[in-house]
């Protein structure tokens, strides 16, 4: 299995280890109940460094990006990010990203830890012109601070002014060397990411375990990481999608731009115009039970779609999924059943985020 | 250190029992609770139904994972904790008091001699932790 930089650090608190993606990860370190409320309460700070950097470069590289994902990269800025869906020839999404500009025909390509070969070899086969990509996931580790309280933590490691950096905008920040700080994350809380050599990261998990202290600050698994994207409503990369969902059907159309030409555009269209497509929703439960990946949901005894996420929110303590209903049930308010072991568990659809 | 109370018989799938007269109060250990984690639900036997040992009495799932309960022995359901419906928690709080799951009747004295004992339990916990 791989590891992290900060692998060591994981060890010594104890942290239960899982293999996510053939990655060695924290699930969690004392409770993800208590990691979940420290995010959403003060600050809670997350290894993701497993995931995947590409850095996508040359005269034609703004003209290449354009053809293989949804987003019009052409209007972003330097110091900008941008949320993305990679799309296959079927329209299906194969990964969500982000894609951050650097400087002129220059970009920074953040991906998903168990997609990013599969993301290389698809850029590598569509590429085309003066474009370099280049693999530099083992160059960098990543840690997100996320909560309410993260500026605060983050700022007191540095002079630079934070709050310059605005809500998927970067810098580069003096922290022991220069890093990429980006105001990102997965929690819905405020909070950032920061991109770093490896050396750097691991000193930069102590600092920040240290300045945060003050704040009640927790260091994070991916299981709270999981429940806290949940309640906003966020995919997950593998599982909600895995080349079988466009983002019209993911409910996402936000992210397609229609003002370029991108593969997998035509079948956005045609399915836009047709309009028949299921629609990713959120779910909450009304009576006691967790939703589950997989579970069946059905409207007077007919089956109508299907969870790919669910669990307890620690928030609102109830069951609540996320899953794809068929577009004729697509309705705010509308009560359904959640076919939890055998028994039908009444729920009803809900906006997204939860909270 | 587990915490493993000295007059209670254990389970290989680390339930516990309590002989009280005759009746027999079941619940899961500190062990199992730990390992679980952030228990958030708890599914319980009806009670007045019959349960053979090793079969299923019910389901605990914390954030991440569901586990099955299996019975330690085998009886009649004759109490469940339905304080464990609003608060869930209590079995991480308090595996061995307010965490109980159910009591049975018509218990098998003999099956109850076959579970370890706490120093077996303990033993059993070295083994799985050197592993």
């Amino acid at each position: 299995m791989k590891t992290t930089p900060l692998h060591e650090k994981h060890i010594e608190l104890g942290a239960k280890m899982v293999n996510f993606n053939d990655w060695d990860m924290p699930i969690q370190y004392t409770s993800i109940i208590e990691e979940h409320m420290a995010v959403r309460k003060k600050a809670g700070m997350f290894d993701v460094s497993h995931m995947g950097d590409l850095i996508v470069s040359g005269n034609d590289a703004a003209e290449f990006i354009n053809k293989v994902q949804t987003a019009n990269i052409k209007k972003l800025s330097v110091g900008r990010m941008k949320y993305t869906h990679l799309l296959n020839d079927e329209g299906k999404i194969i990964d969500d990203l982000i894609i951050g500009k650097l400087i002129e025909k220059e970009f920074l390509w953040v991906v998903n830890a168990g997609t990013t070969d599969i993301v290389l070899n698809w850029l590598n086969k569509h590429v085309e012109g003066d474009v370099k990509i280049k693999n530099a996931s083992d160059e960098y580790g990543c840690i997100a601070i996320q909560g309410p309280l993260a500026q605060n933590t983050l700022q007191k490691l540095t002079d630079y002014d934070l709050s310059q950096i605005k809500f998927f905008g970067f810098d580069h920040v003096e922290l022991g060397e220069k890093c990429i700080v980006s105001r990102t994350g997965y929690t819905g809380e405020d909070g950032f990411e920061i991109i770093s050599k490896p050396e750097t990261t691991v000193d930069l998990w102590d600092e920040l375990l240290d300045a945060g202290k003050e704040y009640g600050i927790k260091p994070a698994g991916l299981g709270a990481r999981d429940t806290l994207r949940l309640e906003k409503g966020y995919l997950l990369s593998g599982q909600d999608f895995h080349n079988n969902r466009t983002p019209l059907e993911a409910s996402a159309e936000w992210v397609v731009h229609w003002d370029h030409e991108f593969i997998g555009k035509n079948i956005l269209v045609e399915q836009k115009k047709r309009g028949d497509y299921d629609r990713f929703v959120g779910m909450e439960l009304l009576e006691r039970g967790i939703p589950r990946t997989g579970h069946q949901i059905s409207k007077n005894g007919k089956k109508i779609g299907t969870v790919t996420s669910g669990t307890m929110s620690p928030v609102l303590k109830k069951g609540i999924a996320l899953g794809y209903v068929s577009y004729k049930y697509n309705e705010i308010g509308m009560d359904l059943t959640i076919n939890i072991r055998d028994e039908e568990v009444k729920g009803k659809i809900v906006k997204v985020p939860f909270l | 250190m587990e915490e493993i109370p000295s007059n209670l018989r254990y389970s290989e799938s680390h339930e516990w029992v309590k002989v009280e007269n005759n009746k027999a109060r079941i619940g899961i250990t500190h062990h199992a609770q730990k390992e679980l984690t952030d228990i958030v639900y708890v599914e319980l036997p009806k009670i007045g139904e019959g349960v053979k040992k090793d079969g299923e009495i019910g389901v605990v799932e914390s954030i991440k994972a569901v586990s099955e309960i299996y019975s330690p022995i085998s009886g009649k359901v004759v109490e469940v904790n339905n304080k464990l419906e609003e608060s869930p928690e209590l079995i991480n709080k308090h595996p061995y008091a307010d965490g109980w799951l159910t009591v049975f009747e018509n218990i098998n004295k003999k099956e109850i001699e076959e579970l370890m004992s706490a120093e077996e339990y303990t033993a059993f916990l070295e083994e799985i932790k050197a592993h």
